[in-house]
């Protein structure tokens, strides 16, 4: 469903992604792990088509990224989603749903807990309920592709539990999810599959389990060993 | 979609105090500065009417748009538009129209001050509306072309200067295209203002839609060609370069046709006469040879025959078979000629000190109007047929309204129509009344500029034409140089100019003479 080959994407005359390529099948949920400035963000812009990669290809649901066609079949979560600040919770669900051709899942809404939070304006949302909402605007389009950057930041434990179920629940629906993440315990637990980058290269890719029975006892060993820092 | 997008446009800017403030409080301070400037015209504040609501429409393109649009993008707004599959254009346009409501909310507000404030009823409101409409359109596009140029909100406020400014002082918005240079009139055609000026101002106090298709065309060129250029250079991200790349050629095509529409412009431009007064109508013995005029009697005279309401004569019909207005006499109820008037001494009229008919002080068309111009004055023939005024028992008096209804006009720089009503008084007089006493008659009114009543002034809406509302003095010098002009055409001393039309031929303003 997503397949990135040999991409790489240079800024200011640095790889900030050099040559990464895995892939994400339908059904399936993928990690993408890696310390600040490893090129998670850089790598999921491309994806999203909102950068163009300097070599590489990157195919998301058969069509290139940034095209209508790769945009209708995707669902993007970005690490600083900008939302409509004057508008209120149910008003952006409403736009964002006719923008992407749908009708607003008012079930996902509630589960998301933004029924309570329908009519209040989203400049006056705590930073938990505006991650809340953006989730809600990326998974509400029900692309079979999703990509989220770092979905659980600000979320309290019980959403991020939500946000397990729901995730799980899309991936039983046959979606692809990338999930950049830092919280490893939830990567642990949530991916099939996770991709170490470090520096922009990838460094590792595997099961959970496989990675971590053969080079540490946690995922957040594996990170520190791959990236050079096993003490830090 | 496009409906989403317009409505949570709507919703954004009408829930942002700033924009409100600076979009409907602005223009009603332009107009607090037009009413201290020309509050005592004639027509108060209706003359510059074409510039003040092009200033208020530049305003909220040059600033208003572009700023909603740059902050938007740093926001990240637009980069988070940009992850869902609808085209770019459909933002640009929602947000062009989500502008231009709020635009309609500051014209309406300003016109409705301007009421207040004295300035008359529009006479042609659907005229008035579809200019208002498309030069919103068009400079809309222009901001949202400023909107895809600059990269932050500092930079919409310097190159909306860049727009601003030049549209304001080269291009004809607030500084009349004829105190310009020589060298500035070619660059005011590259600028859109000043056909938004023309096609306000002929809705506003003019004929209407047609007699500006030209400048409406030219908008709605200038704004599609600003409105795919804004597109091709749409830009998602904060902080992203304009990308040209394949699109260059298109953009290139854009401004090829921008500068076509400039030497399109250049080639149909008028020339450009010299600042007027058009206050100057002289006074009476500017035009009569000799020392002082003779006397006429200002009481109204028993009748002295009832005269046969005779065809428009032959030299009219001609003007009008030439295009110059369709005329058809309409039975009026015969007017009462004073006897006492006296046989004029057309020697004594001095008809070459007139003002030339083609300069701006009480002009006469010599070229055919148009099918638009020949509509509205058809029009205007009609509405006369059961105009009060016009069927006034004081023949000196009935002769004297219709005056007005070229005079008024002149006053109100009505072109093209006050141009072409005067050969339409002309042919009307000619049905009323026979040669002989029509040219007695014109020289009673030429003579005696002050005597008789002006009230019908207030009647003229009723022809579709504004009400003048100023100081008479001004309004009865514009009377008698029409009754002298007709007086000279219909006995034939005078018909058209004597010599090229030259506007230092008319006469020195006279203070007690002016608006």
């Amino acid at each position: 469903m997503i397949d990135v080959a040999d991409l790489v994407r240079r800024r200011g005359g640095r790889a900030v992604v050099d040559g990464v390529s895995f892939t994400v099948a339908a059904g399936e949920i993928v990690g993408l792990i890696g310390l600040n400035g490893a090129g998670k963000t850089s790598l999921i812009d491309c994806i999203a088509g909102l950068a163009r990669p300097d070599a590489g290809l990157v195919i998301v649901a058969g069509h290139a990224p940034g095209s209508v066609a790769a945009r209708r079949e995707t669902g993007v979560l970005l690490q600083q989603p900008g939302l409509p600040a004057r508008l209120t919770v149910a008003e952006t669900l409403a736009l964002f749903a006719g923008l992407h051709g749908v009708a607003v899942d008012e079930r996902l809404a509630a589960a998301l807990g933004l029924d309570a939070l329908a009519g209040c304006r989203v400049d006056r949302l705590s930073g938990g309920q505006e991650q809340r909402l953006a989730l809600a605007l990326a998974l509400q389009s029900g692309a079979p592709a999703l990509v989220l950057d770092e979905p659980a930041t600000a979320l309290d434990p019980l959403m991020r539990r939500d946000l397990v179920v729901l995730l799980g629940e899309r991936r039983a629906g046959g979606a692809a999810v990338l999930l950049a993440t830092h919280d490893l315990a939830e990567a642990s637990s949530l991916c099939d599959r996770v991709v170490l980058l470090h520096q922009g290269r990838l460094v590792a890719q595997g099961r959970p389990a496989d990675l971590i029975s053969a080079t540490a006892a946690t995922l957040a060993d594996v990170v520190l060993t791959i990236s050079g820092e096993p003490g830090r | 979609m496009m409906g989403r997008l317009l409505r949570a446009n709507l919703l954004a800017t009408a829930r942002n105090p700033m924009a409100l403030i600076y979009g409907w409080l602005f223009p009603l301070i332009f107009l607090a500065g037009f009413w201290a400037l020309y509050g005592d015209d004639p027509l108060p504040l209706a003359l510059h009417a074409g510039q003040f609501f092009t200033i208020t429409i530049l305003g909220s393109a040059a600033f208003g748009l572009p700023t909603q649009m740059v902050a938007e993008r740093e926001a990240g707004l637009w980069r988070h538009y940009a992850l869902t599959p609808a085209p770019r254009w459909r933002f640009v346009l929602a947000m062009v129209l989500a502008r231009a409501v709020l635009l309609a909310g500051a014209l309406i507000l300003q016109h409705l001050a301007a009421r207040a404030l004295g300035m008359p009823a529009l006479p042609h409101p659907v005229s008035t509306l579809l200019a208002l409409i498309v030069a919103s359109l068009c400079f809309l596009c222009i901001g949202a072309l400023i909107g895809s140029l600059v990269g932050n909100v500092p930079a919409v406020q310097a190159l909306g200067q860049c727009i601003f400014l030049p549209m304001l002082i080269l291009g004809g918005v607030a500084v009349p295209l004829a105190s310009l240079p020589d060298w500035a009139l070619p660059l005011s055609n590259l600028l859109p203002g000043r056909h938004a000026v023309v096609a306000i101002q002929t809705a506003v106090t003019g004929t209407g839609t047609q007699a500006a298709r030209f400048e409406l065309a030219m908008l709605a060129g200038h704004g599609a060609l600003a409105l795919v250029a804004a597109v091709l250079l749409f830009r998602w991200e904060p902080g992203a370069r304009v990308q040209i790349g394949r699109r260059g050629w298109w953009l290139v095509l854009a401004a090829a046709m921008w500068l076509a529409l400039a030497g399109l412009a250049h080639s149909r431009a008028r020339p450009v006469p010299a600042p007027p007064d058009r206050a100057a109508a002289g006074v009476v013995a500017d035009y009569v040879r000799g020392v002082g005029a003779p006397a006429v009697p200002r009481k109204k005279l028993p009748v002295a025959q009832n005269h046969p309401q005779p065809l428009p004569s032959d030299q009219v019909r001609d003007g009008l078979q030439a295009g110059r207005g369709a005329v058809v006499p309409v039975p009026q109820p015969v007017p009462e000629l004073p006897q006492e008037l006296p046989a004029p001494d057309l020697d004594a009229i001095a008809f070459e000190r007139l003002p030339p008919d083609a300069g701006l002080v009480a002009p006469i068309a010599a070229e055919p109007a148009d099918a638009a111009l020949a509509n509205a004055l058809a029009r205007i023939e009609r509405q006369l047929a059961q105009w009060p005024p016009a069927r006034e028992r004081d023949a000196v008096q009935q002769v004297r309204n219709l005056l007005l209804i070229a005079a008024v006009p002149d006053l109100l720089q009505m072109d093209p129509l006050e141009r072409h009503l005067p050969l339409l008084v002309e042919a009307q007089l000619q049905a009323r009344f026979a040669a002989p006493a029509l040219q007695r008659l014109l020289l009673a009114i030429a003579l005696h500029p002050d005597a008789g009543s002006v009230a019908a002034r207030a009647d003229l809406p009723a022809l579709g034409l504004p009400a003048h509302a100023g100081p008479e003095p001004a309004l009865r010098g514009r009377v008698m140089l029409y009754a002298f002009k007709l007086l000279g055409r219909v006995s034939g001393r005078r018909v058209g100019d004597p010599s090229p039309p030259d506007d230092k031929q008319e006469p020195d303003p006279d203070p007690a003479q002016g608006e």
